[in-house]
């Protein structure tokens, strides 16, 4: 048994490039549709289970699909905005908790997300340093935002400018970081958090200034009527808020009007859901209420769709790379007749032989099935991160 | 030769399974209090009072401001702010009260505004400058009176806010909500008319304030009068003396007091013959540790106070 097996390794030596070839190919067509089943279903299991922790989405009417994305990934902003009252309504009644979201702004290519305390609490989503946002104008980052920006608590972070042209629009807003998330392997890590209210300062629907009841601000007025002071256009907005100006910021007119790109509601209970289902399907054609799963759902069936013909396609080079496998293991066997004869003639037996013919062939297919069973695990437990990683770099 | 074969194999084996576990980040836990006690915040001392008498029996009614601070002074700490995210209700005055709400991060669905509903009755204060930007601007908000509460039959209705917040938020306990919503009305309606019957027998006199608290009493009881900006310890100068001089000067004149002026004020008033009283609005628990006793006590000895003039 030893001088088969050291004959067997003596030809694998001999010929490893062309078994190394043999086991790549035979590995690759083995694992590919495995390994495409494996990350399109764990890219849909997580893309369902963010659908699924969170079973609704009330937004302005429009696109189910639109705002599905938007709210559950912040890839895009709804085309309309709901009000804030809207968040006021849900909670009416104690149908259910309302987390409001507005995702319009960006900070370096990252979104900005306006929201509550409650959305952290409701991703379960912890701090590897610092802690919440707790005053107006604090930001938290996401761990991959972190990553990327090189920031650290103690650091700020600027809002992006809407448009570099328009000068009379949305101001930059220099905010402290005051927590960094820990990985989730969620959207929200590419997120950066900051209190609804900070949105709206972004937005210009809050600001601070100077006092101008202050001798000192005499030429930022405009006229004055009765107890109200009219500004003109020369007041100098704070672009940062501190310790020192929070004071000052405030708000024009009713926060009621203020905008959000969505609301997650958290009903009580099964009849609260039903309840807030039903009140909006039959009232509002200003606003809609979308089930996530159900929308993502449908995508994903397109998506699957796409990777069942990714798969057959696979599936048919895998046979054409059986058949030059298959051949290539018959001329291997064709070349290796002078071996066998001289074998035979030295007073191996015929089992002995076809031991060592076959070896090529169980050596390629055990490495290939090894190999490709190793790939298989690999991708279950690290295929998406690793997708991630790669894309993201 | 074989043997390092399988060694080398194995070895890469182990080096593939070492290299790829990964090492989770050290993680801060920002979970809320163990126990499943529910945690109720007020913000000053009458809505403390309310709602501990509605709900103190099954729930942790906690008032977080300093004991030697005005709760409509009061500015939390971001530590005060992130413990109010984790309660489960949070219960405010409203009319402006605690404005720095506007400004801290903290869930509106924790929120309960105990004026809400009578916001038509909030006295604006019309000494206050507003802001707009540019003629066609909003304006910003002007501020109004805060001690809502010295109107007994407004500080009804925000006992009701808070029964009806209660219930909704925990219906197993509505039943007994309601009865102790029921009691403590009916307290607080023979508190109003004890004060209606007071205010009468002070009808005519030339009332004079220590400090701008009483707008909703004056309405209420029908006792309009000036307020100064006093402090019962701060000795007032020699200009504010003169201004109180020229105010109560050959008139029936009474001082009503926030609280019990010092003894150099109170010889001082005597100098001066004029009569004074003590209506405590109570807006934060008294820090004197032999004053056992709660708002609605302090009420009665309002009136008690009233009564012996």
């Amino acid at each position: 048994m030893n001088d088969l097996l050291y004959l067997s390794i003596q030809y694998i030596r001999y010929h490893s490039k062309k078994l190394f070839a043999l086991i790549l190919a035979i590995t690759l067509v083995s694992w590919l549709p495995i390994g495409i089943q494996s990350i399109v279903n764990q890219t849909a299991d997580q893309l369902l289970s963010r659908a699924e922790q969170t079973p609704l989405i009330i937004g302005a009417s429009g696109s189910p699909l639109e705002l599905s994305l938007g709210s559950l990934y912040f890839r895009s902003h709804p085309a309309s905005n709901l009000n804030y009252s809207e968040l006021q309504k849900v909670e009416e009644g104690g149908l259910a908790t309302a987390i409001p979201l507005y995702f319009r702004f960006h900070a370096q290519g990252h979104p900005i997300v306006g929201t509550s305390p409650d959305y952290l609490d409701y991703r379960k989503l912890r701090f590897s340093s610092g802690r919440p946002m707790a005053l107006l104008g604090e930001a938290i980052l996401g761990a991959e935002v972190a990553r990327v920006t090189g920031l650290k608590v103690g650091d700020y972070i600027i809002s992006s400018p809407e448009s570099v042209f328009d000068i009379a629009g949305v101001y930059p807003l220099k905010m402290p970081v005051v927590g960094i998330l820990a990985p989730s392997l969620s959207p929200d890590d590419k997120a950066v958090f900051v209190d609804i209210k900070t949105s709206w300062v972004i937005e210009g629907l809050g600001h601070g200034h100077q006092d101008l009841n202050n001798k000192k601000a005499s030429r930022q007025i405009l006229k004055k009527e009765g107890n109200n002071i009219v500004a003109n256009a020369s007041v100098r907005q704070y672009n940062e808020i501190t310790k020192n100006n929070l004071e000052s910021f405030h708000f024009h007119g009713n926060n009621d009007t203020h905008p959000l790109s969505a609301i997650i509601p958290i009903p009580k209970d099964k009849k609260s859901s039903t309840l807030l289902l039903g009140r909006y399907l039959e009232e509002n054609k200003d606003t809609q209420i979308v089930r996530s799963k159900k929308v993502i759902g449908e995508l994903l069936d397109t998506v699957f769709t796409v990777r069942d013909y990714i798969v057959i396609g696979v599936f048919i080079i895998a046979l054409s790379t059986a058949a030059i496998a298959l051949l290539v293991f018959y001329l291997s066997l064709q070349l290796r007749q002078a071996e066998r004869f001289t074998l035979s003639h030295i007073g191996a037996g015929r089992i002995q032989i076809y031991c060592l013919m076959a070896t090529e062939v169980i050596t390629v297919l055990l490495i290939s099935v090894g190999l490709s069973a190793l790939l298989t695990l690999g991708t279950q437990h690290f295929g998406i991160q690793l997708l991630q990683t790669l894309l993201l770099t | 030769m074989t043997n390092d074969y399988f060694n080398i194999a194995f070895l890469c084996f182990l080096v593939l399974i070492v290299g790829c576990s990964d090492e989770k980040p050290k993680e801060k836990n920002n979970s809320g209090p163990i126990n499943n006690a529910v945690l109720i915040t007020t913000l000053n001392y009458p809505l403390f009072y309310f709602t501990t008498t509605l709900a103190g029996d099954w729930a942790d009614v906690s008032l977080p401001v300093p004991g030697n601070i005005d709760p409509a002074l009061w500015q939390p700490s971001v530590n005060d702010i992130l413990a109010l995210q984790k309660v489960d209700l949070i219960i405010l005055n409203g009319a402006g009260y605690s404005n720095w709400i506007t400004k801290a991060s903290v869930p509106s669905s924790r929120l309960i505004d105990t004026s809400e509903n009578f916001v038509d009755q909030l006295i604006e204060i019309p000494s206050d400058t507003t802001h707009s930007h540019g003629p066609q601007g909003e304006h910003s908000h002007g501020d109004y009176a805060l001690t809502t509460w010295m109107d007994i039959s407004l500080a009804k209705k925000q006992v009701t806010a808070i029964a009806r917040a209660l219930s909704e938020k925990w219906p197993t306990h509505e039943m007994s909500v309601i009865k102790k919503e029921k009691e403590l009305l009916k307290k607080l309606t023979t508190l109003d008319e004890s004060y209606h019957a007071q205010a009468r027998k002070l009808a005519g006199k030339n009332i004079i304030y220590s400090h701008p608290v009483y707008q909703y009493f004056e309405r209420r009881y029908q006792l309009p009068g000036y307020s100064l900006h006093w402090e019962p310890d701060q000795m007032p100068n020699q200009e504010q003396w003169e201004l109180l001089n020229k105010l109560s000067h050959n008139k029936d004149s009474l001082l009503i007091w926030e609280d019990f002026p010092s003894q150099k004020i109170i010889e001082k008033l005597n100098h001066m013959q004029l009569k004074y009283t003590v209506i405590r609005p109570m807006a934060n628990k008294s820090i004197e540790p032999t004053l056992k006793t709660n708002w609605l006590e302090e009420q009665k000895g309002n009136h008690q106070r009233m009564n012996n003039l």
